[in-house]
């Protein structure tokens, strides 16, 4: 397709006033989707995961990060692609507990690993030194973290490389289930870091049907069986979703979808999530 | 030749999402997915994303002058009914939160135009999406925010 971008001019699509939406509750067909151009799922960033940990009350653990100086033992794209995905979690998750030394050196071992991936541009010595002189400084971290996410993410997909993006964002994605799952005493639950473990089903959904869609790539179709126990574990879950409405709230006037979603969960079901989590992560930093 | 307009056009939209989107996130963290890409007139696209209770969201549709005042989107939960549609909102922006962790999906429609038959329109789309906690407001930095 060739296509001739016109490419200019202030984008001015923002800047009339808002009306009332509509609520429509009425289903849409299957075939609406299924004359989509293209079909993209997001999953969470590292940053966003690890906001979530750190919001239900998980704390840092280092023994949980990928030792930094593994990051030279990666030979093959594939494990490479799963090494920069959990080096990207583990730096979230360090930078966002402000972890500094254990964050320079994850920062290290992902720019290492970057380059040998062909994503370097993401981490250029531009980056790297803001990342360094920012490193105290959580909510500065945390958006120079999500520009190089961005940045790698948007690199892979310009290039046409949309299956490696997809495994690098889907190690990222294990990494940040593996470090929640290991935050979890099956003696003594937490309740808040149990439910976003669960709630990771939706995202497990979206992983599954970005391996249908590029199981015709050689190093995706060879992924599917590292991350086929927690995805599988995943499907067994019991999700029960109601008609989501949308209304706005009195006190704060802010827009909230509604509806309800229970992930009805035992605590077998939680062991074997943590379980496979573990396997996975195990699997994915092989070299 | 064709692969490298291709390519080319990719990046020019990977630049138009940088410089011209960015900043609409304001104090919203951006969540580091890249979700551009250059669509014709009568084109959709779908966008499936999980969010989270707890947690405050701004979506964007920023699209290129040429296809702006047409494009819309609309979002449909887990069994496809649609909760929100900016085709007559008059704004492409939209915050909200959810009462319940859930999947939501972003239907993107590019209408024909229909200025010329035999050229269509097209331009950069792009998805961007940003958050922040609930509770705290947590404000991160949005390095992108004073991009004009």
């Amino acid at each position: 397709m060739i296509s001739m971008i016109g490419c200019g001019g202030d984008d001015n699509a923002n800047k009339k006033q808002a009306v009332e939406p509509i609520i429509q509750s009425t289903p849409i067909g299957e075939d609406v989707y299924e004359k989509a151009k293209d079909i993209f799922y997001a999953l969470p960033s590292p940053v966003e995961m690890t906001t979530l940990i750190k919001s239900s009350g998980g704390e840092f653990r280092k023994n949980l990060i990928l030792d930094p100086q593994r990051a030279n033992d990666y030979q093959t794209l594939q494990t490479q692609a799963f090494a920069l995905g959990v080096y990207g979690a583990d730096l979230s998750y360090s930078g966002l507990y402000e972890q500094k030394q254990d964050a320079i050196k994850l920062l290290a071992a992902a720019k290492r690993i970057a380059s040998k991936v062909g994503v370097e541009d993401a981490y250029n010595a531009e980056f790297i030194e803001r990342a360094n002189a920012n490193l105290g400084n959580r909510d500065s971290i945390m958006g120079i973290l999500t520009e190089v996410y961005w940045e790698t993410n948007s690199a892979l997909k310009e290039n046409n490389r949309n299956e490696l993006a997809m495994l690098i964002l889907g190690a990222g994605w294990a990494e940040g289930v593996y470090i929640g799952a290991e935050l979890i005493d099956i003696d003594n639950i937490d309740k808040d870091i149990a439910k976003r473990l669960v709630e990771q089903k939706f995202t497990a959904m979206q992983l599954q049907e970005l391996f249908k869609k590029y199981a015709e790539n050689e190093i995706v179709s060879n992924s599917y069986e590292i991350f086929a126990p927690l995805l599988d574990v995943y499907a067994t879950l019991n999700v029960e979703v109601k008609s989501s409405s949308m209304k706005t709230d009195d006190a704060s006037g802010k827009v909230v979808i509604g509806g309800k979603t229970e992930l009805n969960y035992t605590t077998e079901d939680l062991k074997r999530l943590m379980k496979a989590a573990k396997d996975v992560r195990a699997k994915l930093i092989e070299a | 030749m064709i692969v490298t307009m291709q390519f080319s056009a990719e990046a020019q939209c990977k630049m138009f999402t940088q410089k011209k989107c960015f900043g609409t996130l304001q104090t919203y963290t951006n969540n580091g997915s890249y979700n551009g890409a250059v669509m014709f007139e009568g084109e959709e696209a779908t966008l499936t994303q999980t969010f989270y209770e707890g947690q405050d969201y701004r979506l964007v549709l920023c699209t290129q002058e040429v296809i702006s005042e047409a494009a819309y989107f609309e979002i449909s939960d887990y069994a496809n009914n649609m909760i929100y549609s900016s085709k007559d909102a008059g704004t492409n922006v939209f915050d909200f939160s959810v009462e319940s962790t859930q999947s939501l999906k972003m239907r993107i429609v590019v209408p024909n135009i229909g200025k010329d038959k035999n050229l269509k329109q097209n331009g950069c789309v792009s998805v961007v999406v940003g958050f922040k906690s609930s509770e705290t407001g947590d404000l991160l930095d949005n390095p992108y925010q004073n991009i004009k």
